[in-house]
């Protein structure tokens, strides 16, 4: 891939991709990845849904290139739409979880860390448990948690995202972090 | 400790604070060690969240984003083509009902014995002898 695609900046890209060029579409899916996987792992726990959800947002990107205008940061938009869709994606399991009367993964207790394994296992573990842990809480407040903490968006932003007000992005916050520190603490002995 | 305090600690985390209203909460967190506790404490979530934050998705995404696309214009393609057709439905419903229709009345050409089915689409037995009426 020619260097001039990577230092390209996001709207040349667009206009580009726009006009049906796949190498220009293909260099913002890979500068977005990271963004995007932070999103939906974030919100959905690592996976193969997580990784449907996510080629999601980008085909559904694909599909709106006519008509996205660049009001928001590419990152944004694209933030948004994993978003609703990672939403999207719990309402669904939640339904499945109450049509076949079973147990969810959000229900599963956070594995237990390796405290005694190589660097990079006991890295895995506490990955696995803060997912498992994150995946403990209400939608509402995994939302808020993952654009606030996992994604950098300031209180503000998140508000905006989320169209709720920056006092309830602050108390959700608030109340999530403790819940979290609570399972991490006791049950996974993370703190 | 209060909701206030715990909103006040977001506030610290994300770094949202004014100079004074952090000096502020420097001098509380001072005087108060369950909220320094606390504070250590979130502080500590925060870094696990940090260190937990998913970088890619499984290797390869952006070609599968790629086939994706493609089969999504075939997709496309296929719902154009439903679109185009279904005006048609109804016509095609009322042309093959009349000559369903019209075939029941000249069953005597598929023989009498023949059944409806056979009567409605004019399926006339492939057999030798069917072949040698025929060219008669």
């Amino acid at each position: 891939m020619a260097m001039s695609e990577r230092g390209a900046t996001d709207t040349a890209l667009i206009d580009r991709a726009r006009e049906g060029d796949e190498t220009a579409f293909r260099v913002l899916v890979e500068r977005y990845e990271s963004q995007v996987a932070a999103t939906v792992v974030g919100m959905l726990g690592p996976g193969d849904e997580a990784d449907d959800v996510g080629q999601e947002t980008f085909v559904r990107f694909y599909r709106a290139l006519a008509k996205f205008r660049g009001d928001a940061a590419l990152g944004t938009y694209l933030t948004r739409i994993a978003m609703n869709l990672s939403l999207n994606a719990i309402k669904r399991r939640q339904k499945q979880r109450w049509r076949f009367w079973s147990r969810d993964d959000e229900e599963k207790a956070p594995p237990e860390s390796s405290v005694d394994g190589r660097d990079e296992q006991a890295a895995e573990g506490r990955s696995e448990a803060v997912h498992a842990a994150l995946a403990r809480l209400k939608p509402d407040f995994r939302a808020v948690v993952v654009l606030r903490m996992l994604d950098g968006y300031s209180t503000k932003e998140t508000a905006a995202l989320l169209k709720i007000a920056e006092g309830t992005v602050l108390s959700r916050l608030s109340r999530a972090m403790k819940q979290l520190e609570t399972i991490l603490k006791n049950e996974v002995d993370l703190l | 400790m209060n909701e206030s305090d715990r909103i006040e600690m977001m506030r610290a985390l994300a770094d949202e604070m004014s100079i004074e209203e952090r000096e502020a909460f420097e001098r509380v967190l001072a005087d108060d060690p369950v909220l320094r506790a606390e504070w250590a404490s979130l502080q500590g979530v925060e870094g696990l969240l940090h260190k937990s934050r998913a970088e890619s998705f499984r290797p390869f995404f952006a070609v599968r984003v790629a086939r994706r696309i493609e089969g999504a214009d075939e997709e496309s393609l296929a719902d154009a083509l439903v679109w185009l057709f279904r005006p048609l439905a109804p016509v095609v419903l009322v042309l093959a009902v009349f000559l369903a229709l019209s075939n029941w009345n000249e069953r005597e050409l598929v023989g009498e014995e023949a059944s409806f089915l056979e009567a409605v689409f004019v399926a006339v037995p492939a057999t030798v002898e069917a072949a040698y009426v025929m060219d008669m």
